[in-house]
């Protein structure tokens, strides 16, 4: 608070520079943090932004010359896999993404092996519109202003949903519902994870879109009951003083939402569609006519653009996405550092390429150790190694291996019915919401499974079947003592940790394929290998 | 430090500087206050009306053409379809209406209907026996042999007194969406519903109140505020407010007050653009509402004896 007050008072003086010299004042933060090396954060970015690891030659390319690390990051933007990294990369804030809502796949007469793609179909909704945007590096407004949503042949077949003809997977696609067109707000997936009921009348949906688009937890605000508060609610968010400062604004922001305000709970037939009848039953339920603080609102679709206006949202939009970036909260210490990424994300059309190509340059997202004049503050803040999420595991996993880890129609690191996705770290939408950043038994459990499950499809794929897509120059009969298996083992390391292998790791390495091979046969010896390879920490982290 | 903390710091940093005023996109002001407008405020849709007033009273009586969407002809349709549950399908299935199959597996008749869902949805008489009470809360998917789904969701219930010489007085909330295509009326086409509705009907007199509306699929929509008519009253030429949503999800008022009494109102778009007037004639929908109520009502249970479980 007394930061607030100083500035307030700087705010009100106006003082000359001389008057703000501070010689207590805390390093720069880019002196307090020491860079991962320029190919450790290539792979950082490049998991990051696209879900796999850099190849051979662009870490080839970054270690003989640093300053391509700008044009690689670019790359990767326009990379194929960016979008489908961008669903679940913001599937950690937005949470839409649960194995259960409250119509279930059987609901709609779904073949039990599609529940997983139910699940993520659904909450993938809204994602995959943020992801679109992201993708064209459209105007981050869009998430809240588009007038189109994101389907696929599943969500087209169950909700009203005009899909383009002969079309397959995720595309752009229309309700024909009669719903007004503003982007993520209009759509099933984000309101069937923020749900609402009869008596709350989409108040919680309220504090869900004021967290996520505006960054303002209204939730977190201090309140004060009073034990008049709790005579009858609907009078005393009218007129109790403690209730009124919130609900004033919060009423007639719910007011834009009621074609979402279902009357019945887990129907197919009301959670389906909307409800445009409902749109002006608002002003009779809460008794107040639809706006936003303040300013009168025609409905929805003025809803997403107050949004897309709103002071906050551009700046809300900088910070989530540095959150996501720099795998940690933002902080009142970053404050400085969001508003020098928000003006020019403004000024240039809130881009969001342009945004995410900053954020990587910050020092914050490269740091990779502490230097000495680095603070406690800092050191207890920032996170200078992160561990992959389950989805990063997954998806540089089958890039390396070709891994395709699904049961029973689940796909494994993506669900926690049959899978091991909070195990392993990640975010379950509902009761998990931050992913994991330190390894715990499950999590080493987990991985262990998923290395052995990589290595066996790596020694099939390269060795077994000979494909030899990421194992080159050395055969299942190549001995260890023959050069081109020191080549290849050598070559992996590179790969998988874009670093160079050091001779004890070596030496360390080839003892352990000797001592399984002496009891067992090359297969063995090869997958043993390749999965100590893949749980090391130099794989695992980034 | 707490988000709220937090954003006040943005908004006292952004107060330091100038700061547009809400919606005009620029200029000098003190202050920054929650929900200002950005720098360059971004466009926004275009609000103009596709309509003129006459052609959206048009829309207005085509989308009364099953007058406003009631329950008789759901409870109807629910009998009528209940009729082919057998004596194992649905299984706990009682004789007043309720049921309740998974909706995965449902059951099958062999004559091959499909019941599969939850809920209840009865009718009958109450008490002294003049009172028809009929309530549903309701999520059911029923498939018949063809293959047509008469599904629904939603919770009401109507209270209707019969005086027992051809006068009702109805009290309805209705929430929901049903849909039938064998059915008759607008369960063929598939409503959403969301009203409160009360008034008395019979030969003589016609009075009715209603807030609330309906939507056939997304399209057609209604919605009524304050809006009411009576026979005995302004010749049954109604009073208040209906509403008819267009394709821009933009919404058209059609205001009568209370003196002119001739079926003519001010059509205003968006609340902001008026139109002008537009007349028409809609007293023969709004007569139907009631109207189909004493013909259920009187069709159906008139000189029944109340159930003996629920004389009560």
């Amino acid at each position: 608070m007394s930061l607030l007050l100083s500035l307030l008072l700087s705010c009100a003086d106006k003082p000359g520079p001389a008057a703000v010299e501070d010689d207590t004042a805390e390093p720069a933060i880019a002196d307090q943090l020491v860079a991962l090396s320029a190919p450790r954060l290539l792979r950082r970015a490049s998991l990051d932004l696209r879900g796999v690891l850099p190849t051979t030659d662009e870490l080839d390319a970054v270690e003989a010359d640093p300053t391509v690390y700008a044009d690689l990051v670019a790359t990767y933007l326009d990379d194929e896999r960016f979008e489908a990294r961008m669903v679940s990369l913001q599937s950690e804030r937005w949470h839409t993404v649960m194995d259960v809502y409250q119509v279930w796949y059987s609901d709609y007469g779904i073949d039990p092996v599609e529940a997983d793609n139910f699940a993520h179909s659904v909450g993938g909704e809204p994602l995959r519109l943020i992801a679109r945007v992201m993708a064209e590096d459209a105007p981050w407004s869009e998430i809240v202003t588009a007038d189109y949503t994101m389907s696929n042949e599943l969500l087209a077949s169950i909700w009203p949903i005009e899909y383009p003809d002969g079309a397959t997977g995720w595309q752009k696609s229309t309700y024909t519902d009669g719903r007004p067109a503003a982007g993520v707000l209009s759509t099933n997936g984000l309101w069937w994870r923020y749900v609402t009921n009869i008596s709350n009348k989409n108040r919680g949906r309220v504090a869900a879109m004021s967290r996520l688009l505006l960054c303002e937890d209204i939730l977190s605000r201090p309140v004060v009951f009073t034990a008049s508060s709790g005579a009858d609610p609907e009078e005393a968010i009218k007129t109790d003083p403690v209730c009124v400062s919130c609900h004033s604004s919060i009423e007639p922001l719910a007011g834009n939402l009621f074609g979402f305000w279902w009357t019945i709970q887990y129907n197919t037939a009301e959670m389906s569609v909307y409800h445009p009848e409902r749109e002006l039953l608002a002003m009779e339920m809460l008794g107040v006519e639809p706006g936003w603080y303040g300013a009168p609102s025609s409905g929805l679709q003025d809803m997403g653009w107050f949004v897309a206006n709103d002071l906050r949202f551009a700046r809300c939009g900088v910070e989530s996405n540095a959150e996501l970036l720099w795998r940690r909260p933002v902080e009142l210490a970053d404050f400085q550092a969001i508003e020098d990424m928000r003006e020019p994300f403004v000024a240039g059309g809130m881009l969001p390429k342009g945004l995410l190509a900053t954020i990587v340059e910050t020092p914050q997202y490269q740091a990779g150790g502490f230097s000495d004049l680095a603070t406690d503050e800092t050191r207890e803040r920032e996170l200078v190694e992160r561990l992959l999420s389950p989805n990063q595991l997954k998806t540089a996993v089958a890039d390396l291996t070709g891994l395709d880890w699904v049961y029973a129609g689940y796909d494994q690191l993506e669900n926690d019915v049959v899978g091991y996705r909070t195990l392993l770290g990640g975010v379950d939408g509902y009761s998990v919401g931050r992913i994991q950043q330190q390894p715990g038994i499950t999590w080493y459990l987990a991985m262990k499974r998923l290395a052995q499950a990589g290595a066996e499809a790596l020694v099939q794929r390269d060795l077994i079947s000979k494909e030899h897509v990421l194992i080159v120059g050395a055969e299942l009969t190549t001995t260890s003592s023959d050069p081109a298996f020191i080549t290849a083992i050598e070559d992996l390391h590179w790969r998988l940790y874009a670093e160079s292998a050091e001779d004890q790791w070596v030496t360390d390495i080839v003892a352990l394929y000797d001592e399984v091979l002496s009891g067992s046969n090359e297969i063995q010896a090869w997958e043993a290998t390749l999965e100590v390879m893949f749980r090391d920490p130099r794989f695992t982290s980034y | 430090m707490s988000d709220w903390t937090r954003n006040l710091l943005v908004v006292t940093l952004a107060g330091c500087t100038s700061s547009p005023t809400p919606g005009d996109g620029g200029g000098d002001t003190d202050s920054t206050v929650i929900g200002d407008t950005a720098e360059e405020p971004l466009g926004g849709p275009s609000v103009e009306p596709d309509l003129t007033a006459d052609e959206a009273v048009a829309a207005i009586s085509a989308a009364l053409r099953f007058s406003i969407p009631a329950f008789p002809i759901l409870a109807s349709t629910w009998d009528d379809v209940f009729e082919n549950a057998s004596d194992t399908c649905p299984p706990n299935y009682l004789a007043f209406g309720t049921f309740d199959v998974p909706l995965a597996e449902g059951c099958t008749t062999d004559e091959g209907w499909n019941f599969s869902g939850v809920g209840g949805a009865q009718g009958d008489w109450l008490k002294s026996g003049d009172q028809y009470f009929f309530g549903w809360k309701t999520d059911f998917n029923i498939t018949d042999p063809e293959g047509e789904v008469f599904k629904g969701g939603g919770q009401g219930d109507a209270s209707v007194a019969y005086d027992g010489a051809g006068s009702i007085t109805y009290d309805l909330e209705t929430y929901g969406i049903f849909e039938y295509p064998q059915g008759e009326l607008w369960m063929a086409e598939g409503a959403s519903l969301a009203y409160f509705a009360t008034g008395t009907y019979s030969d003589d007199d016609d009075y009715g109140t209603i807030t609330g509306g309906y939507s056939y699929g997304g399209g057609e929509t209604l919605y009524f505020d304050a809006f009411s008519w009576q026979r005995s009253e302004c010749d049954g030429y109604p009073v208040g407010d209906i509403y008819f949503r267009d394709q821009s999800a933009r919404w058209y008022r059609w205001r009568f007050d209370a003196k002119s009494c001739d079926g003519c109102g001010d059509v205003v778009f968006d609340d902001e653009v008026e139109l002008g007037q537009a007349c028409l004639d809609i007293r023969p929908a709004l007569t139907g509402f009631g109207q189909l109520m004493l013909e259920y009502i009187t069709a159906s249970y008139v000189g029944l004896e109340p159930l003996p479980e629920q004389q009560q």
